[in-house]
């Protein structure tokens, strides 16, 4: 049995030869069926793009040199920090000076799309008002909104309970989903009204059924949900669900957090696992509060929190009570298109407080967060190095 | 700034970094499935390298320390699914390893080659390799099917003449991904 590393030498020199046969290949006129290795050399190429080296060179720098960081011991490590700073070598393209000519980041676009009952996947924005109203939905462009109360009797026309009211109505449902940098709100057919923040989406009947109000949501969504003492108000997430008679509140639910959490700023919800579980009591959650879940050990905390924290994003604003900048840029990078590496430990851990319009450029937000504090940053095509200053 | 010694020659770092990474990234990607493990894998693998300054004999010596680094790495993650790494015990290897071995280093010496030549060059080649005929080329980028066939016939022939003399590291290319 030959051992590993003999193999891999021989399949090293194995390589070369099969790739001047791949260029000898293709050389030839047309390209067969046959020619499998050409077509995943083809694949191969258009991967090329999704590899980021100048980010994977700088975490690496970074690695590297951070460990000197860590090692040393407090009087010690003022000298060894300083020194670094100016030992760390410079790439070719490292020019601080060239901050204020590069471009200007604006907020990602993308394309708010509509799943409607069939599986098709409809562009809201493109949508004209007739199309629209086919749908049975009105869409206000200006508003950024989307509204399914329109009750007359021209947009129920498809609708089934329509032509055949005795028949037993069959529920469709659509999703609206939110790419990054967008945000969109949505009235239901109740007249709920639901504002959806990036990268998000929600699931939901085009009209709601009798017996209860349902709703199943993935990302962030902030209710104001129309009281209806008959009806109860559902909201489904990946972890838990909420219960509501007439109420608003907000939901974030993102799959990359750690923490799944709902605060309430009036009315009153209840909080529960599984859908008829009478194995835990629902929590009850009481206005001004917010309810955290934490994923990793499936503990449950409710606090009582400023609310305007959680859910000034509706107004296209960030507020920021003491949130340090590593979650400032977690929710930054769903707003717009940026990698973001740290080059010091420090910054992590810097706080800000204050306001943080959400469509600024992100160049004029960056400005304002380097001049109240100690951070500083460094911006080159969509990488974001964040340093310390000293 | 480190410099790896290959036989009687020395190469930045920060080159061969940037000539290899994405290599050992799609080669950690086939044996672990996943692309945020094989980062940080891959990372792991340079970082060893850097710290521990090994010196090689020679350039086959070199690639083949820096596959077996990531694919013993590799090794080490998956030994975290016990039926996996079982499998992996019995039959001394990772499934269709060597497979995935000359592939990867196959497309990265063609990578290298390919980005030495012009930016033209190089999309005429990409197309072609697509199975792109030279008309539906031409169409494509706007030129006539006479440039197409010259372009690739030069292209051909550079690189055949200078292919096995490729271990120079090419770093322009990488710059503009």
């Amino acid at each position: 049995m030959t051992p590993i590393n003999e193999k891999y030498r021989q399949a090293i020199e194995e390589a070369e030869r099969i790739s001047k046969s791949i260029l000898d290949e293709s050389d030839t006129t047309g390209i067969s069926e046959d020619d499998s290795i050409i077509k995943e050399y083809a694949e191969h190429a258009s991967k090329l793009n999704e590899v980021n080296l100048n980010t994977a060179w700088i975490k690496l720098k970074f690695r590297y040199y951070s460990r000197y960081i860590y090692a040393a011991a407090s009087v010690a490590a003022v000298l060894i920090i300083t020194s670094l700073l100016i030992f760390i070598p410079k790439n070719n393209n490292d020019r601080y000076d060239t901050l204020a000519l590069q471009k200007e980041i604006k907020p990602a676009t993308g394309v708010v799309s509509l799943r409607l009952a069939s599986g098709k996947l409809v562009s809201i924005d493109s949508l004209s008002s007739d199309s629209a109203s086919l749908l049975g939905v009105d869409i206000d462009n200006n508003k950024q909104e989307i509204s399914y109360t329109k009750e007359s009797g021209s947009s129920k026309k498809t609708s089934i309970d329509f032509i055949k009211p005795s028949k037993k109505e069959l529920v469709e449902y659509n999703e609206l989903i939110i790419p990054k940098g967008r945000s969109y709100s949505l009235v239901l057919s109740d007249g709920t009204r639901v504002w959806l923040n990036a990268e998000s989406s929600i699931h939901y009947p085009v009209s709601f059924s009798k017996g209860e109000r349902r709703v199943k949501i993935s990302g962030e969504a902030f209710f104001d949900v129309v009281l209806d003492a008959n009806r109860v108000f559902i909201a489904e997430t990946e972890n838990y669900n909420i219960k509501v008679l007439g109420t608003k509140f907000n939901i974030s639910s993102y799959q990359d957090e750690d923490i799944a959490a709902t605060t309430l700023v009036s009315g009153s919800i209840s909080i529960f696992t599984d859908n008829n579980s009478n194995k835990v009591e629902p929590a009850v959650v009481s206005p001004g509060e917010q309810f955290r879940y934490n994923k990793s050990d499936e503990t449950i905390e409710i606090t009582k929190v400023d609310t305007e924290l959680y859910t000034s994003w509706v107004n296209n604003n960030l507020r920021l009570n003491q949130m340090p900048l590593k979650d400032i840029f977690k929710i930054l990078s769903r707003r717009y298109d940026i990698d973001v590496v740290f080059c010091d430990e420090r910054a992590k851990h810097e706080k800000f407080s204050g306001l943080i319009p959400l469509n600024d450029n992100l160049n004029t937000i960056l400005d304002q967060l380097s001049k109240v504090s100690k951070v500083e940053f460094k911006v080159e095509n969509r990488i974001i190095e964040i340093g310390y200053k000293d | 700034m480190y410099h790896i010694y290959i036989s009687d020659k020395y190469y930045s770092f920060e080159n061969i970094f940037k000539e290899y990474y994405t290599s050992q990234l799609f080669f950690a990607m086939k044996l672990l499935n996943s692309k945020p493990d094989a980062e940080d894998i891959v990372q792991d693998v340079f970082l060893s390298i850097w710290k521990g300054k090994p010196v090689f004999k020679n350039e086959i010596a070199f690639k083949s320390f820096l596959y077996l680094c990531t694919r013993n790495k590799c090794i080490d993650f998956l030994r975290k699914n016990k039926t996996i790494y079982e499998e992996i015990e019995i039959a001394g290897e990772i499934p269709n390893e060597i497979d995935y071995l000359i592939k990867e280093e196959a497309f990265r010496i063609l990578d290298q080659a390919i980005a030495t030549l012009s930016p033209q060059a190089q999309k005429v080649l990409n197309l072609s390799m697509r199975g792109l005929s030279v008309t539906e080329v031409a169409n494509e980028l706007r030129i006539s099917v006479n440039t197409v066939k010259t372009t690739k016939q030069r292209a051909y022939k550079i690189l055949r003449d200078n292919f096995g003399n490729s271990f120079v590291v090419i770093m322009l290319s990488y710059i503009s991904f």
